[in-house]
């Protein structure tokens, strides 16, 4: 097998004698021998990462089934007293939350790519599992995401390094998104899978053009003027992680996708009317696409 | 490779503020006195700057698990006086029985400290009497949609003149870890005074404008014997904590050590003690919303000696102990100031610790 290790492109990493996830409260403790790191993580081929701990716990459960990895009892939380994030370990994949936000999930995504170099994890996919609001698709509606747009409807991600400000890129793999619709997809789902833009905004309220925040200064057709503009870029779905996500794993060089189901069409309003039942069954069906797309990965 | 690198763009905030709200201002009305007149009734209860909520047949506050016509919000919190939040729900769980005991609230018998929000999964509450100490994840999108609906709860439950203060950590400049710091100004990655929203697909900074009286009480709280320093000085609050904030230790990083320093001397040279990723966006939004707010937090490592958190665990605890400890002395004034922690007090005849009873001592003692 080829060396498909992750290569990082950060200099000061090579000279470190060790380091230390803070987030993760994993320690590396001798950057030259991590041969203890290889030994528990060296087979990870996907990091799955969502919100919350609760929802990476249930994917942890539901993917132990149809891997059919033989693992018992209650799934344990490897970052537990990093009191931050929530990891959890099913064979070659980890389930790890990300918190809310762009900001939140950058921080724990900079360590998990380095734990990927350190593990010497072999060719690993990224995956972000959530739920989102739609744009002119029914909820219940599956997208995965192809160009990641900002709340300024350009397709990038802006941050200030060092007091400049730096723009990249923000899209995502394109054989991750054939692959997801290609092998994620079954005939008997109940529900639509599709491929579209997303936008990811750093505010939920005003950055989304709701109008039920603590806080709104336009009037409902300044926000449906908003939202048209969005939909006539293609996007259908609006959450507050995709930009960043596709321009660091873009950066970095490592496959990633983005898997969330919509839960409000917000062409037809703000608040989301589904029964909790629905948004239960609705929240399980990232599981199911991205279970199927791990499952074809595994086999190659 | 050198990042991809684009003009700076000048984002002169006072225009786009002052064009926002001048034909609003009544004439020789302050800023402040105009904030004040949309932002509260006239019995101090919040009014909010959005009139589509009172229209709402029910508002749910999604990410609290708690909604106006499902809670009694009035009942539940309408005596609260202090919202206190922080990053994790173990340390805001922490904090909150650790107030408990500071201002002596006693809990009805056979009952337990419980997380009003467990069932949101995405922030914890806890109320301690006046006080709600609340999570608020990591950075400034979490943080504003807490802020979003915490403020909604502070109209709903009809708060009269509540206090938000964020306690923290964060990395010092040219302090040592283990500083308590009381943030002055919070600025942004440019080095702005304020918070930059992008709202329908514009961008629109609002000040990040934090009480300065409450910060200088907070510092006056500050005892001699305290064996460290509390501070106040300017915040830098940035979105990114690895290559935003100048760290050598990311993913990647395409600066180098020099670049880096001089960034940090810089910061230091423009009166800046302290880095962390939520401070913009509490004092933007708790300002446009009338709320007093303050930011107090535990510095974890001097970022000019290196990037990486060295102190021991036991170490940190003690010194994220140290934020809850003044927030707790200014909590204890303001309510010994206002008569109330007799009352917390009202279900007991008789003295059961010592240190209530020496509250109630102390509490005598500033009315004499």
């Amino acid at each position: 097998m080829s060396d498909k290790t992750v290569e990082l492109m950060n200099p000061h990493l090579e000279t470190a004698r060790s380091d230390y996830l803070y987030h993760l409260d994993i320690n590396v403790a001798n950057t030259r021998d991590t041969s203890e790191l290889q030994n528990r993580f060296g087979d990870v081929r996907v990091i799955c990462m969502g919100g919350t701990g609760s929802r990476m716990r249930q994917l942890a459960l539901y993917l132990r089934d149809i891997l059919v990895v033989s693992e018992s009892g209650d799934p344990v939380d490897l970052c537990e007293r990093g009191n931050r994030y929530a990891m959890y370990k099913v064979g070659p994949v980890l389930c790890v939350s990300h918190g809310v936000g762009s900001s939140s999930f950058s921080v724990v995504l900079h360590e998990l790519i380095k734990l990927l170099k350190y593990a010497r994890c072999q060719d690993p996919v990224l995956l972000r599992i959530g739920t989102c609001g739609g744009l002119g698709v029914p909820p219940g509606t599956v997208v995965a995401s192809k160009n990641a747009f900002n709340g300024l409807l350009r397709n990038e991600h802006e941050i200030a390094i060092l007091g400049q400000r730096v723009v990249r890129p923000a899209q995502f793999s394109e054989d991750v998104i054939r692959d997801l619709l290609a092998f994620g997809v079954d005939a008997n789902d109940g529900f639509q899978t599709i491929s579209a833009n997303t936008m990811g905004t750093d505010c939920f309220y005003e950055g989304q053009g709701r109008t039920d925040g603590a806080i709104c200064e336009y009037s409902e057709k300044d926000k449906m003027e908003f939202l048209q503009k969005c939909h006539d870029l293609g996007i259908r779905n609006i959450e507050m992680e995709a930009s960043m996500f596709a321009s660091v794993t873009q950066k970095v060089g490592v496959k990633a996708g983005d898997v969330c189901v919509t839960l409000i069409d917000r062409l037809k309003g703000d608040q989301i009317t589904i029964t909790i039942d629905q948004k239960h069954e609705f929240e399980q069906r990232p599981f199911f696409v991205v279970g199927r797309y791990i499952k074809r990965l595994l086999q190659q | 490779m050198p990042p991809t690198i684009t003009d700076n763009q000048t984002h002169d905030f006072k225009a786009h503020y002052d064009c926002a709200h001048r034909s609003s201002l009544q004439d020789d009305e302050t800023d402040d006195a105009y904030v004040k007149r949309i932002t509260r009734y006239s019995d101090g209860t919040v009014k909010l700057r959005n009139s589509n909520i009172e229209l709402m047949d029910q508002d749910i506050l999604y990410h609290l698990a708690l909604g106006s016509e499902s809670h009694d919000l009035q009942e539940m919190f309408g005596d609260v006086k202090f919202v206190c939040m922080g990053g994790t729900p173990k340390r805001m769980e922490n904090f909150a029985h650790f107030i408990m005991n500071e201002i002596g609230y006693k809990l009805p018998a056979g009952t337990q400290l419980q997380d009003i929000s467990a069932y949101s999964y995405r922030y914890s509450m806890y109320k301690v009497g006046p006080v709600l100490c609340v999570s608020h994840g990591m950075g400034t999108p979490s943080v504003s949609i807490l802020m979003h609906e915490m403020i909604k709860l502070m109209y709903h439950a009809k708060c009269k003149d509540p206090v938000f203060i964020r306690i923290g950590t964060c990395g010092g400049i040219g302090v040592d870890g283990g500083t308590v710091i009381i943030t002055e100004d919070a600025l942004d990655g440019q080095l702005r005074n304020s918070h930059e929203f992008t709202i329908l697909g514009k961008t629109i900074h609002r000040p990040a404008k934090l009480d300065k009286k409450l910060a200088r009480e907070l510092k006056s709280l500050a005892s001699p014997d305290d064996p460290y320093d509390t501070i106040i000085g300017k915040t830098l609050c940035t979105n990114d904590f690895y290559e935003g904030q100048g760290r050598l230790d990311g993913a990647f990083c395409d600066f180098s050590e020099n670049e880096k320093m001089a960034y940090l001397e810089k910061l230091r040279e423009n009166g800046v003690v302290n880095i962390e990723m939520e401070s913009t966006i509490f004092a933007a939004l708790t300002h446009h919303a009338g709320i007093k707010a303050a930011v107090v937090c535990v510095a974890l490592l001097n970022r000019l000696n290196g990037d990486q958190v060295n102190a021991p665990k036991e170490v940190m605890n003690e010194w994220q102990a140290r934020p809850q400890i003044l927030v707790s002395r200014y909590i204890r004034k303001v309510l010994t100031h206002n008569g109330q922690l007799k009352a917390l007090f009202g279900h007991q005849g008789s003295i059961k610790s010592p240190r209530r009873f020496k509250l109630v001592q102390q509490e005598s003692q500033a009315h004499e």
